[in-house]
């Protein structure tokens, strides 16, 4: 297994955005999560969907829309484990 | 006799949806769309049967581009049961087969086609292909979904003047030919693969390679035009032999041609690769392009870029500067695509053409727009357990699948997982629901 960074993004506060990243080898099983770089403590901060796009035999592009959950500006880390 | 409830003719409107009167009273009316075709003939699309969306969407094309189309009408309800495009076609060799079927050589298809002794209709379908290439005439032969079996032959209605031009376009010396980098190879390969049709919704100027028995000579012509527009210069190789090659795009896992086309490109180093997304997944040496199409026999020919079709024989017909020709070819085989993705047979790939590889649990498909969930169940509850989903039907554009998880504890040691995948797109969606044991 190996894991990566693949970007950082920022959301404003209740902001809701998606982002997408393109040519990955569809035979590799990828994981996505994020994890907040700001701090605040209480209460979760960002929730994540995935979602995905074959687009041709050898590549595919993961879409990953992340939601803010509070009141404030947030950054974050696009993180990745490649699974096998 | 040909069936009677068939018209095979062009089409001259679509209502917008309407209600159509109830079958039985009390009971509430369809939804339906109805088709007016060239010869006052008409027919409705029902709303309720869910491939009617993308036969009104082939029959408007049909309308749009002056083609014929073959429909299949209940003569009691007056509601479309089968559609299926036509091809407009000259007949070629004849030739009687073991099993007492006649394969038929249709120009132009690099398919072979196959007229059955089991079909009721043989011997008039055999008089009129008989009739039609001692004519000389185009016509149009209607096939079965799938199987190349001729089920049905017409004149066609409002035959064009011929368009091919016989004698080669005067040129002057060609430039020489500048090989390119193995980079620069595989640049092109993927920018002609990136017009891979959606297999539903395929609209122009999608290139059907999820289609691949029949049409390559429009999709050759095409990825010719689009490499020249990318500054470079193809040419192409024509193979001919008794040709077949496994293909999981094929409902039957596999394609026979009595010829195929690609186009070819200098590379530094590597000599002439083809560049053939129907076939490979990157350039390939000639030698390899005509490995995987199981006739050592098999001859190769290679013209330059304009050559649009060049027959058994030799007789070759030219540019098509304009991509007229070109368009319609696409055109067709877009629609042959459509109308097979939403018949019983599905979209590509096919499943049953598949190994299944380490790590997935199982193949699913999923309709356009829709939800489904899916469990699989005596997991042991110990382990750790991902679960990811990964279209394998191609559809460039945008996000295909999204997919959400459960959990149920069966028992102290067994868990079922729960997977409940949305198809975010309007087409049909093949897919992998696949596992990582993280730990155990």
């Amino acid at each position: 297994m190996s894991t990566g960074v693949q970007w950082t993004g920022s959301l404003g506060p209740g902001e809701t955005k998606r982002w997408f990243t393109w040519g990955w080898n569809p035979a590799l099983h990828v994981i996505w999560y994020m994890m907040p770089t700001t701090p605040k403590s209480g209460s979760p901060e960002l929730s994540w969907e995935v979602a995905v796009e074959r687009a041709n035999a050898t590549q595919c592009t993961y879409w990953i829309t992340v939601k803010n959950l509070t009141n404030i500006q947030l950054s974050f880390e696009g993180r990745y484990a490649v699974l096998s | 006799m040909a069936k009677p409830n068939v018209i095979v003719d062009g089409v001259r409107g679509l209502s917008s949806p309407i209600e159509a009167a109830a079958a039985v009273e009390g009971e509430p009316s369809a939804r339906v769309i109805e088709v007016n075709f060239d010869g006052g003939g008409s027919g409705n699309l029902e709303l309720k049967d869910h491939r009617s969306v993308v036969w009104a969407d082939v029959l408007d094309n049909i309308r749009h581009s002056n083609q014929s189309v073959y429909v299949e009408i209940d003569p009691q309800t007056n509601i479309i049961t089968e559609v299926l495009v036509p091809l407009s076609v000259k007949v070629g060799v004849i030739t009687p087969l073991d099993n007492d079927d006649v394969e038929v050589e249709l120009t132009i298809s690099q398919a072979k086609h196959y007229l059955r002794r089991s079909n009721p209709d043989f011997q008039r379908l055999l008089d009129a292909l008989k009739k039609a290439k001692d004519e000389d005439k185009d016509v149009l032969v209607t096939e079965a979904l799938n199987t190349h079996d001729i089920i049905d032959l017409r004149p066609i209605p409002n035959p064009m003047a011929p368009a091919e031009v016989i004698t080669p376009p005067s040129v002057s010396e060609a430039p020489k030919l500048v090989p390119i980098s193995p980079q620069k190879a595989q640049e092109l390969f993927d920018m002609v693969k990136s017009k891979t049709c959606c297999p539903a919704s395929a609209a122009a100027p999608c290139i059907p390679f999820l289609y691949p028995e029949d049409g390559c000579w429009g999709r050759a012509h095409e990825m010719c035009r689009l490499m020249i527009a990318a500054g470079s210069q193809p040419d192409k190789v024509w193979i001919y032999g008794n040709l077949k090659t496994p293909s999981a795009n094929s409902p039957n896992c596999i394609v026979e041609w009595r010829w195929y086309v690609a186009p070819t490109v200098q590379v530094a180093g590597s000599g002439i690769q083809v560049i053939d997304p129907s076939l490979f997944n990157g350039p390939v040496t000639e030698v390899a392009w005509k490995g995987a199409q199981g006739d050592p026999s098999a001859a190769l020919v290679p013209t330059n870029a304009s050559v649009f079709h060049r027959s058994f024989s030799g007789s070759v017909s030219y540019d098509d500067p304009a991509y007229t020709r070109t368009n319609q070819v696409l055109n067709n085989y877009r629609n042959q695509l459509k109308i097979r993705s939403v018949s019983p047979s599905g979209p590509p790939p096919y499943i049953k053409c598949l190994t299944t590889p380490a790590g997935v649990q199982w193949f699913g498909t999923i309709g356009p727009n829709s939800t489904a969930r899916w469990y699989t169940w005596g997991w042991p509850a110990k382990w750790h357990v991902f679960w990811t989903i990964m279209p394998i039907t191609h559809c460039p554009g945008g996000p295909q699948l999204t997919w959400t998880v459960e959990m149920e504890m069966a028992n102290e040691t067994q868990c079922t997982y729960w997977i409940t995948v949305k198809n975010l797109t309007g087409d049909p969606v093949r897919f992998e629901g696949r596992y990582d044991v993280l730990s155990k």
